[in-house]
């Protein structure tokens, strides 16, 4: 008979043993494809974590055009900007309403108010340095077409209400209308001075969207702007490729406070899920090894029988590097349907990574597959050698000596 | 011979298998054990991070209310006169008799004592109080002007920031400011500042010199009052100016300890501006919220407003987090438990011959499956003694191994980024996060009582399929 036709034979005669092994492999390789996944989507989860923890670098435009739009658009197009923050003021005048203001000077600033923009009031104004507060409504959205956010005071006095609109004209005689979306407080109104032009002051102040401040100053430029990253980790790299894009005399500062703070412990969270999926591999090839040698010390009656009658050593090692293979390749599926229960779970907990990718996706590929195939087949044939080594070195004589057990 | 002496001798009469056994069951034990550190490990690392996130509530005055306050306060004093921090002047003018309305600070302040009631809510980890910008005249220094602008509008004065604790400040905690020689003002500091690196270069300041301002109202005649340099700061970017004018510019802008500014303005009482409550465990955001709101205080002067923008987008993802580690943790636990069940099975079928030899020579079946029992009893107890006694050295390899990792990146981050670009802030010392991965005596009691109960189901369970069978059959069968 073949080393193989003999596998096959020993396999179909230990049914209960073959299963137990199949089991086993099984698991283990379950837990291992299980442990991979669960790493994979707890590091996708590190990267979105960085990405909002707003790392970004700020450039303040050193001349009085400011930074331009298309610089601006060139730097959000770069692959490590998550999103950009553009920020801008001008002043304008009224369209039908009165400014607030105790100067009684004639000159136009006085009847003027200031126009600000932003892309996010939620960062990187004076809303997220707490310097005003909304006190009713919302901020304008980015794809607001045309909302504002104006002091509590000119509403009182005007009778405004949420939804109102106002209408605000530039020198040149552009002019747009925008809807009152909140109202805000400074805290400092009463404090300014009497001298103060209408311009200045806070009631005179108007929050609007970046769509609604292009149409109002076209060809206009931008203060300020703050690219955040996609990576904090790769922020100075990023800062190098915004100084090809902006001149020199654009000022740049890197900002990463918070994800600083938390960048640490985030890290080791990760590290920690590593970890275990190691030693989930470790302990894994262990028990299997062991569970292998505990298998071939049962058969060494049998395989000192076959040396006795004339099978070569190597015969035998193929016979138990097969029957290992096989049990190991059957377990597959098994591992694979484990697996996938895991990969299931890990698509409640998180479902935007699994919408991107797919099934497998992010949890399992094919080479994460191939990987284990590869490895695992190694480590089989590892245990089976190290379980097979003692026996095969010994004398069948002596082992046919030795009582049974 | 009794049970545990046979017991005794066949675990000593085949000692390789005994040992093979014992090494699976330790390693799986160890492996139970990291998981169940690991997960702690996580729990903990994920905490961490939250808090360096952080969420608090902030308490400021209400507008509506005020007004209301104002209004009714004077319609009592009824023409001209002071009471309750709010006076009325009348003023002729060309247009008629005008009433201006003033108020003190008495007035506008919140209220130390509500303030404070709601920093003992439980939930609540620190709390901090700013006053209002205040302008004051500066003495001994010369502040940061605009050449070009006209200052003739201005009030020419320096703003100054009293906090209770400045490192809770709004502008320190969002990283725009941080410390560059010296230290941030704390509670039990009194006539101290921090100044901006600007007025300090112009004014060759540094840390112990005095700086002297006085009432910015009368800067002739009013007392000067004395505060003790203890830090010079940087900011990331520029403040964004209170009001217009270089009085309120970001370099003009000086921290104080809490009642300096009202002393420097020759007022009587401060004027709180602000109150921010840290909650301790963002978590528990909106049960701290929903504790402070049912504080008896009186909330018609206040809005308490949400500051948790950085939290609330971010616990999504803490929480994905934490499922991941409890999911990882039962996937090893549960597949743990199957190996191991499946290990003694393994173990039992191998001496079927040696139980059907015991059957017929009269051995009960229950004194065969106490055998067993003991057997394995006794290596399960040998090998969980062992991985109890290395799981606390392999937790400590592990932590030294991850921190270690952390360092190394860390350098050769530092490396990495050295002479390519130039960092123009002071790059603050990065602590570096021990990782806890603690077994505790809970897990290892866990530990135990799960690998004993696994023993004995899994002898239990096998033994009953091969004693079902008699002894004849069970020998007939092929070892």
């Amino acid at each position: 008979m073949k080393f193989y036709q003999l596998a096959f034979c020993c396999l179909r005669r230990k049914k209960g043993k073959t299963l137990l092994l199949f089991l086993i492999f099984t698991l283990v390789g379950g837990m291992i494809l299980g442990t991979s996944a669960i790493l994979k989507t707890a590091r996708e989860t590190e990267n979105s974590l960085r990405e909002k923890a707003g790392a970004k670098i700020l450039i303040e435009a050193d001349t009085e055009e400011g930074l331009s739009a298309e610089e601006i658009e060139t730097a959000a197009l770069l692959d490590g900007v998550a999103r950009v923050n553009r920020s801008a003021h001008h002043t304008a005048f009224p369209v039908d309403f009165p400014l607030l203001t105790k100067s009684e000077s004639q000159e136009e600033e006085n009847r003027r108010l200031t126009v600000f923009c932003y892309d996010d009031f939620e960062n990187d104004s004076p809303f997220s340095e707490q310097r005003y507060r909304l006190v009713a409504g919302d901020y304008p959205a980015a794809d607001t077409k045309g909302g504002a956010v104006v002091n509590f005071l000119p509403a009182q006095a005007n009778g405004w209400e949420i939804g109102d609109e106002i209408g605000l004209q530039t020198e040149d005689g552009v002019s747009i209308t925008v809807g009152i979306r909140g109202f805000f407080v400074s805290g400092s109104e009463r404090k300014q001075g009497d001298d103060t032009p209408a311009a200045d002051r806070l009631e005179n102040l108007v929050f609007i969207d970046a769509g609604a401040y292009r149409r109002l100053f076209p060809g206009g430029g931008y203060d300020k702007a703050a690219v955040y990253a996609k990576d904090p980790e790769k922020l100075a790299a990023l800062e190098v490729d915004l100084r090809k894009i902006f001149s020199d005399e654009a000022a740049m500062t890197t900002a990463d406070a918070l994800f600083r703070q938390m960048k640490a412990p985030l890290t080791q969270v990760v590290r920690v899920v590593g970890w275990m999926r190691a030693l989930a591999f470790l302990a894994g090839a262990s028990v299997v090894t062991i569970l292998l040698c505990l298998w071939m010390r049962a058969r060494k009656r049998e395989i000192a029988v076959l040396i006795g009658i004339g099978s070569g050593r190597g015969r035998i090692l193929c016979q138990a590097f097969l029957e290992a293979g096989i049990v190991f390749l059957s377990s597959l599926p098994g591992a694979c349907l484990a697996g996938s229960l895991v990969t299931k779970v890990l698509k409640n907990i998180r479902s935007d990574v699994w919408a991107e990718n797919g099934v497998w996706g992010a949890a399992l590929e094919a080479a994460d597959l191939l990987r284990f195939l590869g490895i695992g087949g190694v480590l089989a044939m590892m245990a089976v050698l190290i379980s097979l080594l003692p026996v095969l070195r010994a004398r069948p004589g002596d082992i046919l000596s030795r009582t049974e057990g | 011979m009794n049970v545990w002496e046979r017991a005794g001798r066949c675990v000593g009469r085949k000692p390789v298998k005994s040992l093979l056994l014992l090494l699976a069951v330790f390693v799986i034990s160890l492996f139970l054990l990291s998981g169940m550190a690991a997960g702690n490990a996580n729990v903990e690392n994920q905490d961490k991070t939250r808090r360096a996130v952080g969420a608090g509530l902030l308490l400021e005055a209400n507008e509506t209310d005020r007004q209301k306050r104002l209004n009714e306060i004077a319609e009592k004093i009824g023409g001209e006169g002071s009471r309750e921090g709010v006076t009325v002047e009348r003023i002729d003018t060309i247009y008629g008799p005008q009433f201006m309305v003033s108020t003190d600070n008495a007035f506008e302040t919140l209220r130390i004592d509500e303030v404070e009631k709601l920093a003992a809510v439980p939930g609540v980890g620190d709390y901090n109080i700013t006053t209002a910008v205040t302008v004051v005249n500066p003495v001994n220094f010369t502040r940061i002007e605009d050449p070009e602008t006209d200052q003739s509008r201005d009030l020419r004065g320096v703003s100054l920031i009293g906090s209770r604790d400045m490192a809770m400040d709004s502008n320190v905690l969002s990283g725009n400011v941080s410390i560059k020689e010296g230290r941030m003002v704390g509670r039990e500091d009194a006539d101290v500042c921090v100044v901006s690196e600007e007025l300090a270069a112009v004014n060759g300041w540094q840390v112990g010199d005095r700086m002297t301002v006085n009432d910015r109202h009368d800067p002739e005649h009013s007392a000067v009052r004395e505060a003790g340099i203890i830090g010079i700061y940087t900011v990331k970017e520029a403040m964004t100016p209170y009001m217009t004018g270089d009085t309120f510019r970001s370099e003009n802008v000086i921290f104080t300890d809490l009642r300096f500014p009202e002393k420097a303005q020759g007022e009587e009482s401060p004027l709180y501006e602000k109150a921010y409550f840290k909650v301790g465990d963002p978590e528990a955001y909106e049960e701290v919220k929903k504790r402070l709101q049912e504080t008896d205080i009186e909330w018609e002067r206040y809005d308490l407003i949400d500051n948790n923008g950085n939290y609330d987008t971010m616990s999504a993802n803490f929480n994905e987090l934490e499922r991941m580690s409890r999911l990882l943790a039962g996937v090893s636990a549960l597949v743990s438990f199957f190996v191991l069940f499946f290990l003694f099975v393994f173990w039992m079928k191998s001496r079927t011959p040696e139980i059907g030899i015991f059957l017929a020579m009269g051995v009960s079946k229950i004194e065969v499956v106490g055998q067993i029992l003991c057997e394995a009893g006794m290596i399960a107890a040998a090998a969980l003694l062992f991985s109890f006694a290395a799981a606390p050295k392999a937790s400590a390899w592990a932590a030294d191994r991850l921190v270690e990792q952390q360092v190394r990146q860390s350098q050769e981050e530092k490396e990495e980024d050295a002479g390519k670009v130039s960092f123009d802030f002071a790059e603050s010392e990065q602590e570096v996060t021990g990782v806890s991965v603690r077994i505790t005596g809970r897990m290892m009691l866990a530990d135990g009582a799960a690998v004993f109960a696994l023993t004995g189901f899994s002898v239990w369970a096998a033994g009953a399929v091969i004693l079902r069978k008699s002894p004849q059959e069970i020998l007939s069968e092929m070892s």
